[in-house]
């Protein structure tokens, strides 16, 4: 082979490749694009609980690549507080958590069944260091038509498999997925957590249900 | 063989959704076991109002110690309804009046008050607990508070958030807490709030008191008691 023809080779393979790039792109982009714009309705209150409106910090959108969200606290007459975020899933770096979770470690979960057998969420108990205090977390995946599924079994840092595992999920999901986030601090007088687990529960139920009203 | 044919398949299998399952438990997983059946109970256990009754209390307030004694003094007419007047000595004087109706449809809080003759009235009586109780009851209460001839519109919460076994000087006792929070709407100024936490054991009453006096937290704890009729 001349080297004429070589590098004529190479760049048929350079063009080939270059195609493959721009049509992967594109085909990313159009069932991303997709699914970028779905949240959740709030409901304005979740038995005694009032819903607010709050922002997310910024440097954490920034972190997500900025995702349509919406983050909301909600508040009790006891001035008890449960944070609530929503976000659309974008891409896979929509998944990382928060940064007030990463001093602190994983150190309980569990699938619940609050919504029923088909419909799982994660909960999952974070540990300040020296074991002054605790979060607990509710959070799972939610489609239009009331389906839930689950993220992020590794651990609060996403590791780098799990999160291409959830990206390329969420391209091949035929709905778009909202992540929804609640957590609150568990009193240190809570005995293992039962007014923290009621308190949450209370919420994702009505949050769960004031989006069924889209269900196949 | 290359490396991407060698991982080729651990990597399909990842996006074609095998992905890890959730492993359960952890050192805290206790936290996230299935709640148990709520403890329950009645609220003339939880708070016995036989006239005679009393509770001795060490008193905690603005890091000063003082005694305090509750009495169950008698019944006392509150607007259309009796209940059962308690007094609340701070050594030895009168300091705070509660009134309580504790009956088959719960215990309600008629009025409450320092030592002036007047008190702050409630009206309907703010319920506090239902006849029969269970941990993670909740209710809210819409009415109007009378002070000094005039009305102000307010709102109440009220949880029984847990089961606790409190340890006073007195000895340990399994209670149930019972969170409150009163809101006096007032016009042209900040509402005020009245916050309170009621631990209280079957048979016994009160064994721990949290509330706000003159705006700072105080506390009281069980330190002697003797219940009418038992």
């Amino acid at each position: 082979m001349t080297s004429q023809s070589l590098l004529s080779e190479r760049i048929k393979r350079l063009v080939a490749f270059l195609a493959s790039i721009t049509l992967l792109n594109m085909f990313l982009s159009y069932r991303l694009g997709r699914t970028n714009d779905w949240l959740l309705d709030v409901p304005v209150s979740a038995g005694n609980w009032e819903a607010i409106d709050t922002s997310l910090a910024q440097d954490f959108l920034a972190r997500l690549s900025q995702p349509k969200v919406r983050g909301v606290t909600f508040k009790n007459p006891l001035d008890e507080e449960i944070t609530c975020q929503l976000i659309a899933v974008r891409s896979f770096e929509s998944y990382r958590e928060p940064d007030i979770f990463f001093p602190l470690s994983l150190s309980a979960q569990r699938k619940l069944t609050l919504f029923g057998a088909d419909s799982p969420l994660r909960a999952w108990v974070l540990k300040a260091p020296r074991g002054n205090g605790r979060l607990l977390v509710y959070s799972w995946l939610q489609s239009p038509s009331g389906k839930t599924s689950l993220y992020g079994e590794q651990g609060i840092q996403q590791g780098f498999p799990d999160r291409l595992r959830l990206g390329w999920a969420t391209i091949w999901n035929k709905e778009p997925l909202c992540l929804v986030r609640l957590y609150m601090l568990i009193s240190p007088a809570d005995k293992n957590g039962a007014q923290a687990r009621r308190s949450l529960d209370t919420v994702a139920l009505s949050l769960y249900k004031q989006n069924l009203g889209n269900r196949k | 063989m290359k490396p991407i044919v060698r991982f080729a398949p651990s990597l399909l299998a990842l996006l074609m959704g095998c992905a890890p399952q959730l492993v359960s438990g952890g050192e805290d997983s206790a936290y996230l076991k299935e709640i148990a059946a709520p403890a329950q109970t009645t609220s003339q256990k939880l708070l016995p109002l036989t006239p005679g009754t009393f509770w001795e209390m060490n008193g905690i307030s603005e890091k000063r110690t003082t005694r305090d004694k509750i009495v169950a003094v008698g019944p006392k007419q509150v607007g259309t309804s009796t209940g059962i007047h308690l007094q609340l000595f701070r050594e030895g004087a009168l300091w705070r009046q509660e009134v309580y109706k504790n009956d088959d449809s719960g215990l309600s809080l008629l009025a409450f008050g320092e030592k002036q003759q007047e008190l702050l009235v409630l009206s309907p009586p703010l319920p506090l607990l239902k006849a029969t109780l269970q941990e993670g009851d909740e209710i809210t209460w819409k009415g109007s508070v009378r002070f000094k001839g005039k009305d102000y519109l307010s709102t109440a919460y009220t949880r029984v958030t847990a089961q606790e076994n409190l340890q006073t000087r007195r000895g340990r006792f399994q209670c149930f807490r019972v969170d409150s929070v009163l809101t006096m709407s007032r016009p042209k100024e900040q509402p005020l709030h009245f916050p309170s936490i009621r631990w209280l054991s079957e048979e016994i009453g009160f064994v721990r008191r949290s509330f706000a006096d003159g705006g700072k937290p105080a506390l009281q704890d069980l330190e002697r008691y003797q219940v009418k009729g038992k």
